[in-house]
């Protein structure tokens, strides 16, 4: 390829009157994020965090047909079960097969915390920015709403806000959302103060550049890094959230298999069968080191000004 | 130099005020400052730090600080649009298309995160009365490119692709320029845009501007505390001194013989070869605080001349000298003031 060149296309000194257009230029920018996942992959936390969180996301992916059974399938002759040939993991006081359980318990888990946090940072970030960049007025309302927010314990809010709503699989998803998105409110707010000193969206505004112009072509771009980091720490709370409540009984409702309703069935026939115990907790563990070690390789490769930093919420 | 026919006029800044909220009381940093730039002129806009020569040039494309606003006076651009008066939306296309601002440091005047082309392409998408198509962008930037090669970098085509950060200071000030360029604006508000770079630097930008300026009979404000890039690039200037213009006129008779007392302490305070070895001329004692009322003239307190009326009544503008306009009790034929220990100008 690098032969055929009779055109002369490497000459930097031809000065051609049409300009041949680069479309790497108006394209936008791919290098960077596969450089990221590059440095991730490159520590041995970032790796096997990956690693976890990529299988976690295939097994729900293709839960239906890795589950030996369906997750509903009652078996009355065989309750209580530890781990067989034909239940790996065992069975339920139903006679349910825990691993199928386990599998579906995972695409709900990945599901609730990834669309939970995924809400919470869309709407915190649109607040924080609303509040950052226009000031005045709507920042103190922003403020307001989000100190109010966060002046309640996180579960407290969580199971007020689902023993009004009534549980359900969109209602356990608002209210995660709901009870995250003030952090992201704040942390984008933040950034927005920062980022609109610069000089640069003066020089926007002078050349004509509207207010939701500059918002979102300008300073969105300079703030999502760190905000990407919080999302990728707040999975595994959303994660633990999710169980949490549905171990109260007031996140999904059965018969769907939430590892957190898993642990509290299994509870109750700790003593004669604690495989349901033991491998529900396992997969909690495993889902919520595995996020947590993913995101703390891409917040050091992101953000290396944080490095170190370790964020760990209740 | 400059080649002025009356009456045409780019910019008419009359009895402007500029008020600052601050800590619940208002400052007035700009009391009533008239101005006018003629189409295809380099107008100086000089001052020391806090004498309000960068907040003029801000208020003309509304852009203080959330803290600032405008209390009074009109904005006319090219003789009827107030900009005072309209709306955001209108002002909108009035920045970048008909003003457009080069601003001090050319190290943060571009986001960081967009490659040059990239920005440069979406100044003109912004300002496309029409829905932006993949063609349009092409144009946009193949425009993008033609426009570095005349602000004189070389290899455009690369240019486009570099993020800031792999720019120098002087090639990220010509993109800024570049950009600044792109909507084909009448009237560019350069806010010392030379101030951060070294001089060298600084010759080859001052060079450039008048060259753009003469190519496309540009009309520029052009701001800065150094009087030198004054005298290099400006046909007129403008004096300002705790936010009045204290003196304007045509750059060659304010240099010889300047009619304000600020006007001459600055040109004396210049740093020069034949002074080696003597301490640098300086002006004593400071800009007055603009909290309080001010009575007389702003500068009296520090003006080798001052009388006593300088201290109590405020001077007029008055015509003086060749070509220029100074607000001074000594050049006011109508004043009480005591001209006899005072040297002709």
């Amino acid at each position: 390829m690098a032969l055929v060149g009779t055109g002369g296309s490497g000459d930097p000194v031809v000065v051609a009157e049409v300009v041949p257009v680069d479309s790497e230029v108006l394209r936008a920018r791919g290098a960077r994020a596969r450089g990221a996942v590059i440095a991730v992959l490159k520590t041995p936390g970032g790796l096997i965090g990956t690693i976890i969180v990529a299988g976690l996301v295939i097994i729900a992916i293709f839960g239906p047909e890795i589950a030996p059974y369906p997750f509903g399938q009652i078996n009355v002759n065989a309750p209580l079960q530890g781990p067989t040939l034909h239940h790996l993991l065992g069975t339920d006081q139903l006679g349910r097969d825990l691993l199928s359980r386990l599998i579906y318990g995972t695409r709900i888990a990945l599901e609730v915390a990834v669309t939970a946090v995924g809400a919470a940072l869309v709407a915190g970030l649109a607040l924080g920015l609303l509040g950052g960049y226009l000031g005045g007025i709507v920042d103190e309302v922003v403020v307001l709403l989000m100190d109010t927010f966060q002046s309640f314990p996180a579960i407290v809010l969580a199971l007020a806000l689902l023993t009004v709503l009534g549980p359900s699989l969109r209602n356990l998803i608002s209210v995660i959302a709901v009870t995250f998105s003030p952090n992201y409110a704040r942390t984008s707010r933040a950034l927005v103060l920062t980022v609109k000193q610069n000089q640069y969206v003066v020089a926007e505004r002078a050349l004509g550049a509207g207010r939701l112009r500059i918002m979102v072509r300008h300073i969105v771009p300079n703030i999502v890094a760190p905000l990407f980091i919080l999302m990728a720490m707040d999975i595994p709370s959303a994660i633990a959230a999710e169980a949490g409540l549905s171990f109260l009984g007031l996140g999904v409702p059965p018969p769907n298999p939430s590892w957190g309703s898993i642990l509290s069935d299994g509870f109750n026939s700790i003593y004669q069968a604690p495989w349901a115990v033991l491998f529900a907790s396992l997969a909690l563990a495993f889902a919520t080191v595995g996020f947590l070690m993913f995101g703390e390789a891409l917040r050091d490769v992101l953000d290396p000004r944080l490095r170190g930093v370790s964020r760990w919420r209740a | 130099m400059a080649s002025v026919t009356p009456g045409d006029v780019a910019l008419e800044i009359e009895d402007l005020a500029v008020e600052y909220r601050s800590r619940g009381s208002h400052v007035r940093v700009l009391p009533g400052v008239d101005l006018s730039l003629n189409r295809g002129e380099i107008l100086g806009l000089v001052g020391e730090s806090g004498s309000g020569k960068s907040t003029l040039a801000l208020a003309i494309l509304r852009l203080l600080p959330a803290n600032g606003r405008i209390v009074g006076g009109q904005i006319t651009l090219g003789g009827e649009t107030d900009l005072t008066a309209i709306s955001e939306e209108s002002l909108r296309r009035v920045r970048g298309q008909k003003i457009a601002m080069v601003f001090q440091d050319p190290l943060t005047s571009l986001n960081p995160v967009f490659r040059i082309g990239s920005q440069m392409v979406d100044v003109q998408a912004a300002h496309c009365d029409h829905r932006v198509r993949r063609t349009d962008r092409s144009e946009y930037l193949a425009r993008a490119v033609s426009l570095l090669r005349q602000v004189g970098l070389p290899d455009p085509e690369q240019i486009v692709r570099a993020f800031p950060h792999q720019l120098s200071g002087g090639m990220r000030q010509r993109v800024v320029i570049a950009m600044a360029l792109s909507l084909e604006p009448e009237l560019l508000i350069a806010d010392e845009p030379t101030s951060a770079l070294d001089v060298t630097l600084e010759a080859q930008i001052l060079t450039l501007l008048r060259e753009i300026q003469a190519d496309r009979d540009l009309s520029i404000l052009f701001v800065t505390h150094d009087l030198s890039v004054v005298a290099q690039i400006c046909h007129r200037v403008v004096v300002m001194y705790a936010g009045q213009v204290v003196e304007q006129g045509e750059v060659a008779d304010v240099f010889k013989s300047p009619q304000h007392p600020y006007t001459e302490a600055l040109l004396a305070a210049v740093p020069s070869r034949t002074q080696r070895g003597r301490a640098l001329a300086s002006i004593p004692g400071q800009v007055p605080s603009l909290l309080g009322e001010l009575a007389g003239c702003r500068f009296a307190s520090r003006c080798r001349y001052q009388q006593e009326i300088c201290h109590s009544d405020a001077p007029r503008v008055v015509n003086s000298g060749a070509s220029q306009a100074v607000r001074c009790h000594m050049r006011d034929p109508s004043s009480s003031f005591d001209r006899k220990p005072v040297p002709a100008p």
